[in-house]
C-alpha cells in the first residue's frame, strides 16, 4: 500500500523512543510495549474502557497488564476536576482517559505532558492528523497540546431527497449558515404528506423553541450568557435579533412549536422511548432536514447530506465538529512513553481501519477520508471546527449539579417566553426581555446555591 | 462400580446399540465413498508435544517482524493487510459472534466478516448446514451431532496441518475436549472449540454441616448420592432438588440418575433403523421406586414454578434465587455448566444501571464430580460441545478462516463476554479468578474426561429427556405420589420413547443420514 510508504522513514525513530530505557526489558524483536509491564489508566468506567480502549490495547500489546482506574464505575457520581487532581496526584496514573472540561482544568493546574515532543520523537506530524482535533485541544489546553482525541464527531445535515423533489425546493448546500437552513426549511411551510404536516426541519426531541433558539446561537458560535457563567446576554441586540428572526420562522410556518417530552426521573432529565420516538419525524418522512452525526442510520427513503452549518462570518469554520474522549499523559507518569505508545496506537491507520468495519466514529488522521473512501470525509475532514474563545475552562461554580436544575428551569423559562411571542400575546423583544429579566434571577439562585 | 450398579448394569436386556465398532464401519465406509485422502502421520501427530513457541495469545504464525511502521505492536504484520475479501460464517450463537467479529478485525481489518444463520431460537438442521458448505462459507460452527457428520463426509478441513504449521500449544486445553473432537471428527481433529458444557452436582457445604451429613465424596455414584440425599429426610432441607420444576415431569430425573448409573433409553441404532425402546427391567424398575420414595418422603423435591404474574420476563437473579438450590434449601443439586453460569452471574458485582443496583447475592456452594457411567450414559451429560469452528474443505480463504477459528477458540482464554457464555471455557485457566472448588467438578477425571465413543450423541437424538419429559406429565405425577406403580409409569414412558425412535429415524432418512441397513 502506498499510502504507508512515507511511514517507512520513520520506525528507527519511534523504535528508538519506545525502547529507550524508560521501557527497561523491552525485546528488540517486539518494538512495542514490553509485555511484562503493566500500565495504570484512569477511564470513567470498566464498561466504557472495554468499548472504546481495551481490545485495540491488547491485541497490539498482548500480555501488557492494565491496571484501570475508575471515576465513575455505575455512573451515579458527580465527577469533579479535584476527583481528577486527586487521584493524579495519589495514584499516579500513566494515562488519563478524560473530557474536555477536566482536560482544561488538569492542564491549567500544570498536572498534563505537553505532547509536542513526543509527536516530534514519534513521526507522527500535525498533517497527519485532522488538524482540527489538535487545534481544538491546544486551545483548551491554554495553547499546549496537552492531549490527543482517538476520535471526532461531526454533524451533517441530512436533507429527504423526495420531499425536496416534491416541494419544487433546490436541494441544501454544503457550507450553509444556520440562517440560511432555517431559511430553507421556511421553503416547506404548509406542506403535507398523507394529510399530516411536513415541516422543513426537525431536530427530534430537541425541537422546542429554546433548542431551535440555542442551536442557532451554537452555531454562530454566539452565547446568551457571559463567559464568566454571572450575567444573561439577552439585552445585546444581536441576540434579540436572532430571537425575532426564530419567532418569524415559527410564524411563518417553518417550525412547529413543540414541548419538551423529556420526564424527569429521580432527578435527572431523560428522554424515554416514547419520547424520542414522538421526536422521529424526520425518520418518519415529516420533516424535509435534520442534523445527525456523520455516518447515521439508512432511511425509508432517499436521503442526502451536505457538511452542517458554518458561521456566517467565518465559512470555513463550524461548531458542528467534537472532540472525544481525551487521552492525557500526567507529568507524574512513571511510564510516559508506555502511555504515548496507546495514544499513538489510537491514531494509527491500522486502528482506523478496524473501526471503519466496526462502525465507530472518524478516527482524526488525514488518512481517514481516504480509507473510508467517502468524498462526503473529505468535505468534513476540510471544515475547521469553531474554537470558543472561552473554551479554556468552564466558569465557576458550573460544574456543580445545582446548576441542572437552573438549566431545565431557564429552558422552560425560553420555551414559555417564545411560544407566547409566536402566538402573538407578546412581541419577540418582549420575550427577550421577559427572559432576560427571570432568567438572571434564576442564575442568580442558582449561582448563590453553588456558593453556599 | 458397586453392588447396585452391577445389579442394574446385569439386568440389562441389550448393550449399548451404538457399539464403536458398528459406528467405525458406516465411518470408514463413508470416508472411502467420499475419497477422502488422509496423510497417516496426521493421525498420529501428538498434539501435546507439538513445540512450544507461543509469543503472545494472539501472535500465531507469521514469525516475520516487518518494521513498526506506526507503532501498532503485535498488530504490525497483518498477513491479510494487502488483500480484501469477505470471511463468511454460519451457524453459531449471535451472542459472541460480535466479540469474535470484534476480535478478528482489529487484527485484520481489511478483511470483511459476514455472520449468517446464527442462533435465533429455532436449530439448524443438518442440510441447513450443508447448504451452507455448498455456498462456500468459510466458517461453520457447529453443534457435536452436524460436526460428527461434517466430518465424515469429508467436508471440512482436518485442522492439524494448521497446528503444526503454527506451532500451536493447545497442551492446555481441557484434554478430554480435543479427545473427543478427535474421536468424533473420527480420529482426526477436524474442529475445535472454545467451550465444553458438562455437569456436576451441586451442594451446599453449610446445609450438610448444620445438619451432621458428610459431604459426597469425589466421583460419588448416583446411589451414593441418592443414599446421602435420603439423610435430609425431615430436616426440613431437601436432599436433591430437582432440574425441573415443579410443573416439570418428575420422572425426568429418574430417567437421568437411570442413565447416569448405566441403565440405558433405548437398544439398537436409530442411524442403521434398528432402534427400540430399553425401558424396562428390574434395573429401571428399583430405581423408579427409589426416585418416588424420595418424592413422597420429600428428600426429592422440585422447585416451585416460577410466577410470571403477568410479567413478560423474570430477572436471572431472581430465577437462582427461587430455585431451592439457589435459594439456599436444598442441599444438592444436579446441574450443568449452565446452572454454574446462572449461580456465578448472580453473585457477580455489576455496575448500576441509571442508579438502580442490584446486590449480589452471596452463596455457599461449591461442585463435586459425581460417576457418570460411560456405557450408556446420555452422553451431553458427559461432555458436549455446542460451538464447534470447522472450516470448509471448499473454502478459497482457508489461512484467514483458520486465524477466525483461533480467534474464537483463544477468546475462551480471556473473560472477554463471559457474561455471554453458558459453558465453561476449554482453557483452565480463564476460570482461575473463580473460586476452584465450584467449576473443578467440570473439569474432573471423574466427569468429562472418560468420554469414549460410544456415548456420543446422535443426531438430534441426544434430546430424548427433553422429549419424553413434555409428555404424560400428570400420570408421573400420580406415579411421584405412589398413585401409579414404577412399571406402570415406564411402561407408559416406554410407548412415548417407541413411538420418538421411530420419528427420529424417519428424520434421520429424512436427512439423508441414516445409512440404510446393508
Amino acid at each position: 500500500m502506498a499510502r504507508t510508504k512515507r511511514f517507512l522513514a520513520v520506525p528507527s525513530l519511534i523504535a528508538g523512543l519506545i525502547g529507550s530505557s524508560v521501557i527497561a526489558g523491552c525485546s528488540s524483536s517486539t518494538a512495542g510495549l514490553s509485555t511484562s509491564r503493566s500500565i495504570k489508566i484512569v477511564a470513567d468506567s470498566k464498561s466504557q474502557f472495554d468499548t472504546m480502549y481495551r481490545d485495540y490495547i491488547e491485541a497490539a500489546y498482548p500480555g501488557l497488564s492494565i491496571e484501570l482506574v475508575e471515576m465513575n464505575p455505575d455512573y451515579t457520581r458527580s465527577v469533579t476536576p479535584e476527583m481528577y487532581e486527586q487521584v493524579v496526584k495519589e495514584q499516579k496514573p500513566d494515562l488519563l482517559l478524560i473530557w474536555d472540561h477536566f482536560y482544561s482544568q488538569l492542564g491549567d493546574k500544570q498536572l498534563l505532558e505537553d505532547l509536542a515532543p513526543y509527536m516530534k520523537a514519534s513521526g507522527l506530524r500535525k498533517e497527519d492528523l485532522y488538524d482540527g482535533m489538535p487545534e481544538m485541544l491546544s486551545a483548551k489546553g491554554g495553547g499546549k497540546l496537552l492531549g490527543l482525541s482517538p476520535d471526532v464527531t461531526f454533524s451533517v445535515l441530512r436533507y429527504n431527497k423526495e420531499l425536496f423533489a416534491k416541494a419544487g425546493v433546490e436541494s441544501p448546500r454544503d457550507g450553509m449558515s444556520i440562517e440560511e437552513v432555517y431559511e430553507l426549511a421556511g421553503r416547506f411551510n404548509g406542506m403535507k404528506s398523507g394529510g399530516k404536516t411536513v415541516s422543513g426541519l426537525h431536530m427530534g426531541i430537541f425541537n422546542t423553541p429554546s433548542s431551535l433558539v440555542g442551536s442557532y446561537l451554537q452555531s454562530e458560535g454566539m452565547s446568551d450568557i457571559s463567559a464568566d457563567g454571572t450575567r444573561l446576554l439577552w439585552n445585546a441586540p444581536e441576540l434579540a435579533l436572532v430571537l425575532d428572526k426564530i419567532v418569524q420562522l415559527y410564524r411563518s410556518g417553518s417550525f412547529a412549536l413543540e414541548e419538551d417530552r423529556s420526564k424527569v426521573v429521580n432527578g435527572v432529565k431523560v428522554y424515554d422511548k416514547e419520547a424520542v420516538e414522538a421526536g422521529e419525524h424526520f425518520a418518519k418522512g415529516l420533516a424535509a432536514m435534520t442534523f445527525e452525526n456523520y455516518g447515521g442510520q439508512k432511511y425509508g427513503f432517499e436521503t442526502g447530506e451536505v457538511t452542517p452549518p458554518v458561521l456566517s462570518r467565518d465559512r470555513s469554520r463550524s461548531t458542528f465538529i467534537s472532540t472525544g474522549q481525551i487521552m492525557s499523559i500526567p507529568r507524574t507518569s512513571d511510564h510516559k512513553k508506555a502511555a504515548w505508545a496507546i495514544i499513538r496506537l489510537m491514531l494509527s491507520k491500522h486502528i482506523a481501519k478496524a473501526k471503519i468495519k466496526l462502525g465507530y466514529p472518524p478516527v482524526p488522521i488525514s488518512s481517514y477520508p481516504g480509507l473510508k473512501g467517502d468524498s462526503m470525509l473529505d468535505k468534513l475532514f476540510e471544515l475547521k471546527p469553531y474554537i470558543y474563545p472561552q473554551a479554556a475552562s468552564l466558569p465557576k461554580g458550573w460544574d456543580s449539579t445545582s446548576m441542572l436544575d437552573f438549566d431545565d428551569a431557564y429552558a422552560e423559562l425560553k420555551n414559555k417566553e417564545i411560544t407566547a411571542a409566536v402566538q402573538g400575546s407578546q412581541t419577540a423583544s418582549q420575550a427577550a426581555a421577559n427572559i432576560q429579566k427571570r432568567g438572571q434571577e434564576l442564575l442568580d439562585n442558582a449561582l448563590a446555591k453553588v456558593e453556599n | 462400580m458397586n453392588d447396585w450398579e452391577k445389579r442394574l448394569s446385569g439386568s440389562l436386556p441389550v448393550a449399548n446399540g451404538f457399539t464403536s465398532e458398528l459406528e467405525r464401519k458406516v465411518r470408514e465406509r463413508v470416508a472411502m465413498e467420499k475419497k477422502k485422502s488422509r496423510k497417516v502421520w496426521l493421525r498420529v501427530l501428538p498434539l501435546a508435544a507439538a513445540a512450544v513457541l507461543m509469543v503472545g495469545l494472539w501472535r500465531f504464525g507469521e514469525s516475520r517482524q516487518p518494521l513498526q511502521a506506526e507503532g501498532i505492536g503485535a498488530l504490525s504484520g497483518d498477513a491479510f493487510g494487502d488483500k480484501e475479501f469477505t470471511l463468511k460464517v454460519f451457524g453459531g450463537g449471535s451472542m459472541n459472534s460480535e466479540t469474535l467479529k470484534r476480535q478478528f478485525i482489529i487484527r485484520h481489518p481489511s478483511v470483511d466478516i459476514s455472520m449468517s444463520g446464527q442462533w435465533d431460537g429455532k436449530g439448524r438442521s443438518l442440510a441447513d448446514y450443508r447448504n451452507a458448505l455448498d455456498r462456500g462459507e468459510d466458517v461453520l460452527v457447529v453443534p457435536t451431532a452436524i460436526y460428527r457428520e461434517l466430518a465424515a463426509e469429508g467436508r471440512v478441513v482436518p485442522l492439524e496441518p494448521y497446528i503444526l504449521k503454527d506451532k500451536l500449544d493447545l497442551s492446555d486445553m481441557h484434554a478430554p475436549v480435543l479427545d473427543a473432537l478427535k474421536a468424533i471428527g473420527g480420529g482426526e481433529l477436524q474442529g475445535l472449540a472454545g467451550e465444553f458444557s458438562s455437569s456436576a452436582l451441586f451442594v451446599n457445604p453449610e446445609l450438610f454441616a448444620k445438619n451432621g451429613v458428610e459431604l459426597p465424596r469425589e466421583g460419588a455414584t448416583v446411589q451414593e448420592i441418592l443414599d446421602i440425599a435420603k439423610r435430609f429426610e425431615g430436616t426440613g432441607t431437601t436432599g436433591l432438588v430437582t432440574e425441573s420444576r415443579d410443573s416439570g415431569n418428575p420422572a425426568e430425573t429418574a430417567l437421568r440418575l437411570g442413565q447416569a448409573s448405566g441403565l440405558q433409553l433405548y437398544g439398537g441404532d436409530p442411524m442403521l433403523q434398528t432402534s427400540y425402546s430399553a425401558l424396562s427391567g428390574k434395573g429401571w424398575i428399583t430405581l423408579f421406586d427409589q426416585v418416588a420414595e424420595g418424592f413422597r418422603e420429600g428428600w426429592i423435591a422440585p422447585s416451585p414454578d416460577l410466577d410470571f404474574s403477568g410479567r413478560k420476563g423474570i430477572p436471572m437473579s431472581e430465577v437462582v434465587q427461587n430455585d431451592l438450590f439457589g435459594g439456599g434449601k436444598a442441599a444438592m443439586r444436579f446441574g450443568d455448566t449452565s446452572f454454574y453460569r446462572e449461580l456465578a452471574s448472580t453473585e457477580a458485582e455489576r455496575p448500576a444501571v441509571a442508579g438502580n443496583k442490584s446486590e449480589p447475592v452471596k452463596r455457599n456452594w461449591k461442585t463435586v464430580s459425581y460417576e457418570l457411567h460411560i456405557n450408556a450414559v446420555n452422553a451431553s451429560d458427559l461432555l458436549d460441545m455446542s460451538q464447534i469452528y470447522v472450516i470448509n474443505a471448499k473454502s478459497v480463504n482457508k489461512d484467514a478462516a483458520w486465524e477466525l477459528v483461533k480467534a474464537a477458540v483463544f477468546l475462551s482464554k480471556t473473560d472477554k463476554d463471559a457474561d455471554n457464555r453458558m459453558d465453561l471455557p476449554v482453557f483452565e485457566e480463564a476460570m482461575k479468578t473463580q473460586p476452584e472448588e465450584r467449576w473443578r467438578a467440570f473439569y474432573m477425571e471423574s466427569g468429562s474426561k472418560k468420554l469414549n465413543e460410544n456415548s456420543l450423541p446422535i443426531y438430534e437424538g441426544a434430546d430424548y429427556l427433553g422429549i419424553l419429559s413434555t409428555e404424560d406429565g400428570q400420570q408421573m405425577k400420580r406415579w411421584a405420589k405412589g398413585e401409579l406403580s414404577s412399571e406402570d409409569a415406564l411402561g407408559l414412558i416406554d410407548n412415548v420413547l417407541a413411538r420418538n425412535l421411530l420419528a427420529l429415524e424417519k428424520n434421520l432418512f429424512r436427512e439423508g443420514i441414516a445409512r440404510g441397513k446393508d
